[in-house]
């Protein structure tokens, strides 16, 4: 069991979403969340307009997936968020110690 | 406020929202309905996390605006937003907010559908996709980064990618069935989409239907696949359904575009597709005036190109035939009445911006008549969109120019009203709402300032004046006219026409009549009719004395007809004849010549004082000429048209010297590059005046200004310019530094913005045509780079980036407007690029591959066309080759760097890189083909510098460049082309 990690351009959520149901992965946390990367603290011109940019708006993404699925489930991500261009993001694979259903207090995979 | 506390339930989000609240609130306020607007930020705001909205509100500059605009224009857009909230960080990318060209979506479309194979995923991936930029498009439109032409554009790009993408799934999918469908001889064929109304007309609305109709190449059997063959024709009715389908379906994520195929030959009952041999049988028996004028604005959208190509063939001849057909008049207006009819019963006549009096449909169907009417015979007429066949039809004098400014602006009036109807819900709505708040809140959406109340009376009396402007114009063309009194002076038999040299002596009288009798817009008055029977032997005479009285009666009619009724004229020609003489002489000679007259009949009057005509103007003349488009105190728009015109009317008498002998092609060009220079500066003036009142003036870090140059390239820089060439130019300025106005910006983004504005300045087209395009390709810098660069990012462009070819462009640079000191340093970086080291002679070699390119690619020759540009020993030949002696030579020897072809030539004799006699030779051959391009572009053929030689232009050229016969001259172009290529393979190899 891994934990898999993504951060990516928000508006890419949904094809990231789809994409992932498609492969039978039916749970996932959303967060919207503020970073940066190699972008980070340059300015942009907006319309016209200057501003700095420290943190980027991005979407995280959490799921815990079986072993034999975490190949499949980062390439999915990887393929669904990309446009090719900076800032599209990145992937984390984490160990999973334990997880706990809350309800009925299973545990193991049977928990996720 | 109670939206305003329920966007902020806890304190801690209050103290968030704090610092973003007064851009917030002051956008809000501005939006066309702040409730709205408030009401839809705060239920977005129930749907995202609020911490990261309010820190984007404060943080980024564009996000109040954007989403002030947009929630409080339209419900729709805003709905689509909260369904997919995440959309607004693309929305705030610098990159998005940008015209997305057709490559640019298609790719974007690629992406989205990428991780997708299933039928359901890919609809739905490709409707998100549609709602995204349908947000990027709409909030460009409604934060006035777009108008109205650039948002229906965009909107019709959008559905050419969806359409091309359905047909590609549809298409896959009927393959793996059934095999690839063949004709009889076994090869396969293809499908093409049609797109029809506006979205063939490239002014899609937002919530327009897009009419389609469908065409498969030819019939035959598919190959067979996983099941049976079928016959092509069901193959591809398989396909259209699934077009449809996929386009259409309500899925989980809405729906893609809705489908209208009722313009397809006999409607609803018809089959959905037809081969192409279908559809010529059809319309040879029964095409109808309706399907005719529907045909005026198809457009292949996506799909098998060839055939594509061989329906566009199909319809034209449909569409366009020669002659003017009777009947075309009164069956539109009998079409409009009807319509009529249906409105007055519902009691819309006057709240329908579409149909009703004075509506969109009254605009159309006065420009379908006049391009059925005359678009076979002038085919610059056949143009799809509806506002550019306006000008197309102001342009070549069918329409009178006051007119044709007055059908425009209603165009553009009503259309945006109907867009921002539409807008607000997805509704293909077109009546006005009669409630004063929403008529008020509708005004505000179109830009109109005030309170509602006073916003809806503005626009109410604007609309009021468009209506009736519109209507009048279309009852006075539509109106069944009282017969016609019969002139007085007789029209010469054709058998006597025929007599006296005209070659198409049927079209010579029905020309004369129409000068007699006035075309169906423009009735003539009583004393118009008295002048014109003065006017009438005298024309007759000019026309006899004149090389090609075909040619010159065309062009006299269709000046005649631009100038309206206008007594004055026809009485100065009439009393005048030598006047007279002169513009028949310049219509045989002229087409261009005739659009400048067109565009303006009332300056034949100046060119009636023949010392204006003599001497030619230098630099100040042209300059103090149009200092009057600065002297009132014009609007911006209205001052735009009057640099238009003084540049028109200028150009007028440098092309009339030329023609009537008393300028050399030298001379012309000269005069012409004298005149842009000055046109330049007037446009760089006007572009700077608004930015400087909002930005201030660029000032570097000590607070001393930051001056900016502009660079001439081409013929601009060679002084070598004539009729119709662009302004190739570049812009440097001196170092990074701050404007110090209200709205500080960055230097390099000042100017950047200036020279993007100086090419719409100069070549956007308006009621008044355009005064110069501008071509910025040639700037240092890659494609995607900025229009502005600073002397240091030059010089570090040209060292590391900089091609050969760029190099080569440099050969004719010209510093022609700016700061005297900071030229200095241009010109000094500029030589060190082109002739810091003299280039070996091996190079040689890739400038030739270019050229070689150029001929196949852009010159493609064939037996029965020449390009005087591109072609074997034609113009570029002699460019490239003083070019790039030029790079060989000019490092050594001073006197070889002149930055005209023949200035060049004559120094590379100087510095003996050339033989005296060669360089002369060469010159006198420049100068003949450059005489034979603008005799080509002043007849008006069409592409520029193509030579076709079996139409009448090689005839028409030799008679203006004074040879005694066709053949005399070709003889002529062929010997000086060998010429030139021979000493040209002899330098470059």
């Amino acid at each position: 069991m891994k934990k898999i990690e993504a951060i990516i351009k928000p508006f890419k959520l949904d094809d990231v979403k789809e994409a992932l149901t498609e492969i039978g992965v039916i749970g996932m946390t959303v967060t919207e969340v503020r970073g940066f990367g190699r972008q980070k603290g340059h300015t942009e011109l907006y319309r016209g307009s200057e501003y700095t940019v420290d943190f980027l708006p991005k979407v995280k993404i959490e799921v815990v997936v079986p072993d034999h699925l975490v190949d499949k489930v980062v390439t999915t991500i990887a393929g669904a968020a990309k446009t090719g261009s900076i800032g599209d993001g990145k992937v984390f694979v984490l160990p999973m110690i334990e997880s706990v259903r809350i309800r009925t207090g299973e545990k193991g995979e049977s928990a996720v | 406020m109670r939206n305003l506390a329920s966007l902020t339930p806890t304190p801690r989000d209050a103290e968030l929202l704090a610092p973003a609240w007064p851009r917030l609130a002051a956008e809000l306020a501005a939006s066309p309905d702040p409730d709205m607007a408030l009401n839809n930020l705060e239920r977005y705001g129930a749907a995202v996390d609020r911490s990261v909205l309010f820190l984007t509100l404060a943080e980024h500059p564009g996000a109040a605006a954007l989403l002030a605009r947009v929630f409080g224009a339209s419900q729709v857009l805003a709905d689509a937003l909260r369904r997919r909230p995440s959309n607004l960080a693309w929305l705030l990318e610098p990159a998005t907010m940008r015209v997305w060209l057709v490559e640019d979506l298609a790719a974007d479309l690629a992406q989205a559908l990428g991780p997708f194979e299933a039928r359901e995923a890919r609809m739905n991936a490709l409707r998100r996709f549609k709602y995204r930029h349908l947000l990027r498009i709409g909030a460009r439109d409604l934060l006035g980064d777009a108008d109205l032409a650039a948002t229906t554009a965009d909107l019709a790009r959008l559905a050419d990618v969806c359409l091309a993408e359905a047909l590609r799934f549809a298409d896959a999918a009927a393959r793996a069935a059934h095999g690839a469908p063949r004709d009889a001889q076994g090869a396969e064929t293809g499908l093409a989409v049609i797109g029809m109304g506006k979205l063939g007309g490239e002014e899609l609305n937002y919530s327009s239907d897009i009419d389609l109709m469908f065409v498969y190449g030819a019939d035959g059997e598919t190959a067979g696949g996983r099941a049976d063959r079928v016959e092509n024709g069901d193959y591809f009715a398989r396909v259209c359904r699934e077009i449809v389908a996929f386009l259409e379906t309500v899925t989980d994520e809405g729906y893609a575009f809705r489908v209208d195929l009722r313009l397809r030959p006999e409607g609803r009952s018809g089959a959905i597709i037809r081969s192409l041999e279908g559809y010529r049988e059809y319309y040879a028996e029964r095409a109808e005036l309706w399907e005719r004028q529907a045909l005026l604005k198809a457009r292949i959208c996506a799909g098998d190109a060839p055939v594509g190509a061989a329906f566009r063939e199909l319809a034209r001849g449909v569409v366009y035939r020669p002659g003017r057909d009777a009947r075309i008049v009164p069956a539109i207006r009998a079409m409009k009445r009807e319509i009529d009819r249906t409105l007055v019963a519902k009691g819309a006549e006057a709240t329908n911006v579409k149909l009703g009096r004075g509506g969109i449909r009254e605009v159309e169907f006065l420009v379908q008549a006049l391009q059925l009417l005359y678009a076979g015979d002038d085919s610059w007429l056949r143009e799809r969109n509806t506002l550019k066949a306006i000008f197309r039809l102001t342009e070549r004098g069918y329409v009178a120019p006051d007119l044709g400014r007055t059908l425009s602006d209603a165009l553009t009036h009503l259309r945006t009203v109907e867009h921002r109807l539409q807008i607000l819900h997805e509704f293909q709505t077109h009546t006005l709402p009669s409630p004063p708040a929403e008529l008020g809140r509708l005004a505000r959406r179109m830009g109109f300032e005030g309170t509602p109340v006073q916003a809806a009376r503005r626009f109410a009396a604007r609309h009021r004046a468009v209506r009736a402007a519109v209507h009048r114009a279309f009852r006075e063309f539509f109106a069944e006219g009282t017969p016609k009194a019969r002139p007085r002076v007789r029209l010469p038999s054709t058998m006597a026409l025929r007599a006296t040299g005209f070659a198409d002596p049927e079209r010579a009288r029905q020309n004369l009549r129409l000068i007699l009798e006035g075309r169906p817009l423009v009735p003539y008055a009583g004393r118009l009719r008295a002048a014109l029977e003065r006017l009438f032997p005298a024309l007759l005479d000019a026309l006899w004395k004149c090389p090609d009285p075909d040619e010159a009666l065309n062009q006299f009619e269709r000046f005649l007809s631009a100038a309206g009724p206008r007594t004055g004229l026809v009485a100065l020609l009439a009393d005048n004849p030598e006047l007279l003489a002169g513009l028949v002489r310049v219509c045989a000679g002229g087409d261009l010549l005739t659009q400048l007259l067109i565009a303006q009949p009332e300056l034949l009057a100046s060119l009636a004082t023949p010392e204006r005509l003599l001497r030619p103007k230098r630099g100040p003349a042209y300059r103090a000429a149009l200092a009057e488009v600065f002297a009132a105190a014009l609007p911006p728009a209205q001052r735009r048209d009057a640099l238009r015109r003084a540049k028109q009317a200028e150009e007028l008498t440098i092309v009339w010297r030329y023609l009537l002998g008393l300028s050399t092609i030298d001379g012309y060009a000269r005069e012409m590059t004298a005149l842009a220079e000055a046109v330049l500066e007037a446009g760089w003036l006007m572009t700077l005046e608004p930015l400087v009142e909002r930005h201030g003036a660029p000032r570097d870090a000590t607070g001393r200004f930051v001056p900016a140059v502009i660079v001439g390239l081409g013929k601009l820089g060679g002084r070598e310019l004539i009729t119709g060439g662009d302004l190739d130019l570049f812009l440097v300025f001196g170092e990074d530094g701050r404007t110090d106005g209200a709205d500080p910006i960055e230097a390099h983004w000042f100017y950047n913005l200036a020279v993007e504005r100086l090419a719409g300045t100069l070549g956007d087209i308006t009621a008044a045509g355009v005064a110069f395009p501008v071509d910025l390709r040639l700037r240092p810098g890659s494609k995607g780079s900025g229009f502005a660069s600073s002397v240091g990012t030059l010089e570090r462009y040209y060292d590391e980036y900089g091609d050969l070819w760029e190099r080569q462009t440099l050969t004719r640079s010209r510093l022609v407007l700016g700061d005297r000191a900071l030229a200095g340093r241009v010109r000094v970086a500029l030589r060190r690029v082109v002739y810091g080291a003299p280039l070996d002679r091996a190079s040689l070699k890739e400038i030739a591959e270019v050229r070689k390119r150029m001929e196949v690619e852009l010159g493609k020759e064939t037996r029965g066309r020449w390009h005087v540009k591109y072609g074997r020993g034609g113009l570029v030949d002699v460019e490239f080759l003083a070019q790039a002696l030029q790079l060989v030579h000019g490092h050594a020897r001073v006197e070889a760097r002149g930055a005209s072809t023949a200035a060049a030539l004559a120094g590379l004799a100087r510095a003996g890189a050339l033989a005296p006699a060669a360089a002369d030779a060469l010159v006198d051959h420049y100068r003949f083909l450059r005489r034979v391009s603008a005799a080509l572009r002043l007849l008006g053929a069409r592409p520029t510098d193509t030579l076709e030689l079996a139409g009448p232009m090689p005839a028409r050229v030799a008679s203006a460049l004074g040879f005694p016969s066709r053949d005399a001259f070709l003889d002529a172009y062929r010997a000086r082309t060998e010429a030139v290529r021979a000493a040209y393979t002899e330098h470059m190899s």
